[in-house]
């Protein structure tokens, strides 16, 4: 032991922007050191644009989602790039950073998210609208655009939610609607150029609205009718009056991050993840993410395998999780699985299917590559009688589920979960009744189909329900939601209804927070007045509203009601039954998929018409401007 | 065959927690292709043990972990493969295999030594007129100043006397059956100080582990210097078998 052995030491000593005695005293602290495996560090002398993702949730949930990754990746190939990443602090660390005054940090470089020249937020649910708020707010950044000076970040937002980005138009620069593999490197030279030039920040934001996909909300006015509607959306000087959304369109070419960055801290969804295929071809009405990501995009099933092997190799994960919609849809699926179970058999990698629609087949691949023991099998019937599925466009009937159950029961599996939605358009008490009927005959069809003495104990069934949310750019974008007390007399009802099955004890039953169903319902088809309430809730304390037990309802009824005449309130965005000719807060975005589709689709729900899916036939839906996918086999 | 791998946990990941740690080496193991041997059962899981779980917050230059590989493959080359994996924060120092029939690394484990940087305690009065502190001074230096640390040096060297003085030394332990009162006079083998480093041999293991931190603080509270956790650096040095044999040298080939 001696004194001078400062050599052996490491020279490789972090710099955090937090000191130890902060760092000793939060929950684990890995979450604000940075420096993962394959996370990038550049010189900051050496680059041009200093770019910080945020996923605003905690960093276990951030972590976790393959979108910042592509983006991570794909930014940092440039050499005069740096892109970063930042998450929410847990309130523990927030409380601190408030009090201190200490400037929110990118991990990596650990500097000030306010010196970078893009502030990225990824918009993934609108429940974590609040936590953009305060991400701009521990970075110091002016919560609203306008406010902003020169050296500030540009603020931009993207992913699902910028569908409808108008409740949160006042706190951002810019939005990118669409796929991020598309203009960013245009954008980015946009601004290059423009700070070469020395332009301002304004004579950026115009530049930018000229990218296709970007959409200023600055540069956009809109003005409201005496009802409280919609009255004109118009563009200042030349910003386009349409934004297109961006599509990749061959999958395979698009950049694909083979060496994601591998957390120390166990993420929420602890695996690799391949996405095989964007877009949905079913068309169920209820389903944002069907609607705008169409059309139907594959990665060629070569590209698959090879990823395949390369990311398992570069990270050395346990699970190999293929997602997209719908996964069982992708055109060589038997083939990729066989691939994939032979490859990984000697290696001890599992493969999982998070989204598979229940049949005979997607059930012969599940027992190969699942422990049937210990695994329970998901099924979505989204609602409890055929009419109402007819409505819903959920295209499976009876037999698949009794079938599919049945095939079940006899590969092993004694746990299934039933995922359901209440509140649906059109809904009566018999829709209700009908899901709890539906998972009795599915507890019967157990014991009819195991004999006895092949029974692990009983069957268990688990019912699950969620509040139908009408969201943008779907064929229910018009329809209204119920109160709080109405969904939990539904909840009620059917718990009620389940109580009094033969097979009560087999099945257990979960709703959702009605709650924060109909505040969801609110951020989702909001128009720009309800920034104000976003705001006001946040200063109240509200954060984390993805978190069961930091929603506070009362906050946000509040936040409405305080909220002068020239905001709406609840009845307004949220319980009002909205006419197809209104002007939606959303309907500057080209999704591809048109409004007379959408009213097409709605008067189809309305007389429980079912439309074939995109394999079957073509239900001419705007998509195939994209000029790719599934769209080219017809 | 079973294998013993010594590595270093730098400052860089000292926030990492044991889970976390055990987690990553199995990744590395993966990433390095190392050819394991797995649990039987429904999840299979690599066989792989740590000697001791090292405190967040706490370096080290002697951690160990005891792993089963398959038969054939070369140590060498494992060990640096380990290392074109394991990233900045962590450095594979050796991989040794273990005898036929030894004990694990956990079971065989007996003593810890420890190396504590209690620089940054020294009051800034201590140095001459100058607003930084002593450390920073140092730091900029990186020089010892004979003299400046003088009264702070005597302050530690007299408690420590004063502690190797005392038959027994009691502090309260709360583990999950409650919290008792615990003498860890016997676990403490060697305390020594020297410029602004505490050295400690003490007694570790699964039923015998003393922390650093709470001889530290019964070292600190024979002083009239304030223990703050958050100003000292302490390096795990080593860990040891029967006869202070590091773990390293203790039944391996």
């Amino acid at each position: 032991m001696s004194i001078n052995n400062n050599e052996n030491k490491s020279n490789i000593n972090r710099q955090y922007a937090l000191p130890e005695r902060i760092l000793l005293n939060v929950e684990k602290p890995a979450r604000y050191t940075g420096g993962e495996i394959n996370s990038v560090m550049k010189d900051k002398e050496n680059v041009n644009v200093r770019f910080a993702m945020c996923f605003p949730d905690l960093y276990e949930i951030g972590m976790s989602h393959l979108g910042i990754q592509i983006l991570y990746s794909m930014l940092n190939e440039k050499e005069d790039v740096w892109c970063e990443r930042v998450y929410s602090p847990w309130s523990d660390l927030e409380k601190i950073m408030k009090e201190e005054s200490i400037p929110l940090f990118a991990l990596e470089s650990q500097d000030p998210i306010k010196d970078f020249d893009f502030l990225g937020i990824t918009l993934q649910y609108e429940m974590a609208y609040t936590n953009v708020l305060q991400i701009l707010d521990l970075s110091q950044i002016p919560l609203h655009a306008e406010e902003r000076g020169e050296e500030m970040p540009i603020v931009i937002g993207g992913g699902p939610c910028v569908y409808n980005p108008e409740p949160l138009a006042d706190f951002f620069d810019l939005f990118y609607i669409g796929e991020g593999e598309t203009v960013y490197f245009q954008l980015l030279d946009v601004y290059k150029d423009n700070k070469k030039n020395g332009g301002s920040r304004r004579d950026f934001l115009k530049a930018a609205a000229k990218v296709e996909g970007i959409y200023v909300p600055s540069l956009y006015e809109v003005s409201y009718n005496e009802d409280g509607t919609i009255k004109e959306f118009r563009p200042e000087e030349d910003a386009p009056e349409m934004v297109k959304k961006q599509v990749v369109t061959d999958l395979s070419a698009a950049h694909y991050p083979l060496k994601p960055v591998i957390p120390y801290v166990q993420a929420t969804q602890d695996r690799a993840v391949l996405e095989i295929q964007r877009g949905c071809i079913r068309g169920c009405r209820f389903c944002q993410a069907g609607m705008i990501y169409r059309p139907l995009r594959t990665r060629s099933l070569e590209t698959l395998k090879s990823y395949a092997k390369e990311i398992i190799k570069n990270t050395g994960y346990e699970e190999l999780s293929l997602t997209s919609l719908s996964t069982s849809d992708y055109p060589e699926f038997a083939e990729l699985m066989d691939f994939l179970v032979e490859e990984f058999k000697n290696k001890k990698v599992n493969i999982s299917l998070p989204s598979l629609r229940i049949d005979e087949f997607a059930l012969d691949v599940m027992s190969k590559v699942q422990d049937v023991k210990k695994s329970s099998l998901t099924f979505a019937p989204e609602a409890g009688t055929q009419r109402m599925r007819d409505v819903i466009n959920k295209g499976i009937t009876i037999e698949d589920i009794m079938y599919g159950s049945e095939m079940a029961f006899k590969g092993g599996w004694n746990k299934v979960k039933l995922y359901f939605m209440l509140g649906l358009p059109t809904e009566r008490e018999d829709d209700v009744q009908g899901i709890s009927d539906l998972a009795e005959q599915i507890a019967e069809l157990y014991y009819d189909t195991v004999p006895k003495e092949q029974r692990s104990g009983k069957v268990q069934i688990t019912v699950s329900t969620s509040f139908f949310i009408p969201k943008p750019f779907t064929p229910f974008q018009w329809e209204p939601m119920y109160q709080p007390n109405v969904y939990l007399d539904k909840a009620a009802f059917l718990n009620e209804s389940i109580k009094a099955q033969l097979n009560k004890k087999s099945i257990k039953y979960n709703w959702h927070d009605a709650k924060t169903s109909v505040i969801e319902g609110l951020l989702a088809r909001g128009d720009r007045r309800v920034g104000k309430i976003i705001e006001a809730v946040y200063k109240k304390g509200a954060t984390f509203d993805a978190w069961t037990d930091h929603f506070d309802y009362d906050k946000w009824i509040s936040a409405v009601e305080e909220q002068g005449e020239d905001v709406p309130g609840m009845d307004f965005y949220v319980y009002r039954r909205r006419g197809t000719d209104e002007i939606l807060p959303w309907d500057f975005i080209d999704a591809g998929v048109t409004k007379n589709f959408m009213i097409r689709e709605f008067e189809n729900a309305k007389n429980e018409k079912v439309t074939l899916n995109c394999k079957e036939s073509c239900s001419g839906c705007g998509a195939r401007v994209f000029g790719g996918g599934i769209c080219l086999s017809h | 065959m079973r294998i013993r791998i010594k590595f270093a946990k730098r400052d860089s990941v000292k926030y990492l927690g044991h889970l976390d740690i055990m987690r990553f080496f199995q990744r590395c193991f993966n990433r390095a292709e190392v050819k394991m041997e797995y649990s039987a059962g429904y999840n299979p899981h690599q066989k792989m043990s740590f000697a001791q779980p090292l405190g967040v917050g706490i370096i080290s230059r002697g951690e160990y972990l005891d792993a089963e590989i398959a038969d054939g493959q070369d140590l060498n080359e494992i060990c640096q493969r380990l290392n074109g994996v394991c990233g900045d924060g962590f450095e594979v120092i050796n991989v040794k295999a273990v005898e036929e029939g030894a004990k694990k690394a956990m079971a065989a484990l007996q003593f810890a030594s420890y190396e504590v940087n209690v620089r940054r305690l020294v009051p800034e009065t201590d140095t001459a007129n100058s607003s930084k502190s002593a450390y920073e001074l140092l730091s900029e230096t990186e020089e010892l100043e004979p003299g400046s640390f003088n009264s702070f040096d005597k302050e530690i060297s007299r408690a420590i006397n004063d502690l190797f003085l005392e038959e027994h030394i009691y502090v309260s332990k709360t583990t999950k059956s409650g919290t008792r009162e615990v003498d860890i006079r016997p676990q403490i083998i060697q305390l020594t100080y020297q410029e602004g480093f505490v050295y400690m041999m003490v007694t570790a293991g699964s039923d015998n582990n003393l922390k650093p931190d709470t001889l530290l603080s019964s070292l600190f509270a024979k002083t009239n210097i304030e223990y703050q956790k958050e100003l000292i650096t302490i390096t795990r040095e080593e860990l040891y078998a029967e006869g202070f044999v590091p773990l390293d040298q203790f039944q391996c080939e």
